[in-house]
């Protein structure tokens, strides 16, 4: 009993986490979307002296409460494992992928931390600073393949239990996301249009999939622990 | 093997192969602008012929639920109006 | 009789969830082609120049394989919803080599384009060819997987509803792939 109340607590300090992080991301740190890549080391070094207030103060925030995937990926491992029969390889594999990923989102506000924290240091020092944290944030694809794998796996074979949290939609719906991120990592390659680090299908498209994919889990998460908590209760 | 020549499949593949011919033998450039506008026009509204074709005849979206194949044919139509403008109208975006 | 009834209702072709999936896919594949037609409207000299340089028959083969290939999933399906699991299993093996063939080609045709000097670098065009064709090789590669899960799953002694149910998804998600290609290759290779 205790056991689906902490879990929806967890899920709640997720959810609460991933919305200061996201609001932080775009009215402190004004990294929605980020600056264009073809901007000079002097622009790049006026921008975080210009703005050398916010961006602290967003890494400050952004240092509480940038590892939001912890939680999530720990709740989504309870949820799992209770699915699979065995030793829960897909459970396992899923956690360690979203701790991991969860890391890349804690990285780029610390190196815009960073950047902001000397403004007297020559300007090409805080332009590789800059390009290191816009770079980690869009091009960081790796983890997410195997956490989100091993949700989709769960989620389509193991059907038998009426209050699973990862309904079959699920399954399809974190595969097409799954696809969706992989245009990421082309950040490296172009630095404007549409795959440049601020373009459609590497800032805008990705980031809003993953938004959309994290409340649809969290939803699906928060209705199965529900019903977990009736059936333990009558 | 008559049961899979002569079916409606068949006949689907058949059509969507002469589509594919029709559009290749159509795509020539250098025309004065106008033909090459009817042209181009011809062979994108030939592609989403060919995917409307696929969803209705292979995918079945056919025999499908009404809002499933609304939802299908309203792509399709938007999805190619979209392209169509952008290509005539390139100055107004 | 009774296929006769089940086939006039309305019926969600592979299952519901599916469909978000499709959909999804086709949304995000939509922003590609306007994408696409919006910088070409943009840059129309350049994009004129640059397609010169496609290989137009790498394109007409691999329609014509994925359409051919769509043919042989449609015959499976109907072929396992008759009881003939057999004869599916063949049509599928069929479409997958199709699919192989169609990655053959790609491969043969970026080898091309990576020979003489073109690489996603190069301009917008080969941004846009590189990237979105890749994508969708990307779904190929997934459907030759599915297609082999279906070929194995239609080689069950005796097909039950849920085994045809998972067989249509794996031809919903073919057909997707194949059509999401004719879109491709009509701005890509046809539109001038």
């Amino acid at each position: 009993m205790l056991s689906t109340r902490s879990q929806t607590i967890i899920i709640w300090w997720g959810l609460a986490f991933i919305l200061i992080y996201g609001l932080t991301l775009g009215f402190l740190l004004k990294m929605v979307p980020l600056p264009s890549a073809h901007l000079s080391a002097a622009a790049v070094a006026a921008f975080y002296s210009a703005n050398r207030f916010q961006v602290r103060l967003g890494a400050v925030i952004c240092s509480y409460s940038s590892a939001f995937m912890v939680p999530l990926s720990v709740v989504i491992y309870v949820q799992m494992a209770r699915l699979e029969k065995g030793v829960p390889i897909w459970s396992i594999l899923q956690l360690a992928g979203g701790c991991m990923m969860s890391i890349f989102l804690v990285l780029p506000p610390l190196f815009w931390g960073v950047a902001a924290f000397n403004p007297s240091r020559p300007p090409e020092v805080t332009l590789i600073m800059h390009e290191l944290a816009n770079l980690t944030l869009t091009t960081t694809d790796q983890y997410y393949i195997f956490q989100m794998v091993a949700i989709a796996v769960v989620s389509l074979t193991q059907t038998t239990d009426p209050h699973s949290a990862f309904p079959r939609w699920m399954g399809y719906f974190t595969i097409w996301a799954a696809i969706m991120f992989e245009a990421g990592a082309i950040a490296f390659m172009l630095k404007s249009g549409p795959f440049a680090w601020n373009g459609l299908f590497v800032f805008w498209s990705p980031f809003t999939i993953f938004g959309a994919w994290f409340f649809a889990l969290a939803f699906t998460l928060l209705r199965a622990l529900k019903h977990q908590a009736r059936l333990q209760a009558a | 093997m008559h049961s899979i020549l002569f079916t409606r499949p068949t006949a689907v593949w058949l059509f969507l192969l002469f589509l594919t011919a029709l559009s290749v033998a159509l795509a020539h450039d250098g025309l004065p602008e106008l033909a090459q506008h009817i042209v181009t026009i011809s062979v994108i509204v030939i592609a989403f012929l060919k995917v409307r074709l696929v969803g209705l005849e292979f995918m079945e979206l056919r025999t499908a639920p009404l809002p499933l194949r609304a939802v299908f044919e309203t792509w399709v139509t938007l999805v190619c109006l979209g392209i169509l403008l952008l290509y005539l109208f390139p100055a107004l975006f | 009789m009774q296929t006769n009834t089940a086939r006039a209702a309305p019926h969600i072709p592979g299952e519901e969830g599916l469909w978000v999936l499709v959909l999804g896919d086709m949304m995000v594949f939509s922003l590609f082609f306007l994408t696409f037609t919006y910088y070409r409207g943009q840059e129309a000299a350049l994009f004129a120049q640059s397609q010169k340089a496609m290989n137009q028959y790498c394109g007409i083969i691999n329609t014509v394989l994925l359409l051919t290939s769509s043919w042989f999933v449609a015959n499976a399906l109907n072929a396992a919803r008759a009881g003939m699991g057999a004869r599916a299993q063949r049509l599928f093996s069929l479409a997958g080599l199709c699919g192989l063939g169609f990655v053959l080609v790609k491969i043969f045709e970026y080898s091309g384009k990576f020979h003489a000097g073109i690489t996603i670098t190069t301009n917008d065009f080969f941004m846009f060819y590189f990237m979105f064709t890749g994508i969708h090789l990307v779904h190929v590669l997934i459907g030759l997987a599915v297609l082999s899960y279906a070929h194995r799953r239609a080689g069950r002694a005796v097909l039950q509803p849920a085994d045809l149910s998972a067989l249509e998804c794996c031809a919903i998600f073919w057909h997707l792939v194949d059509f999401l290609w004719i879109v491709l290759f009509a701005i890509f290779y046809l539109m001038k």
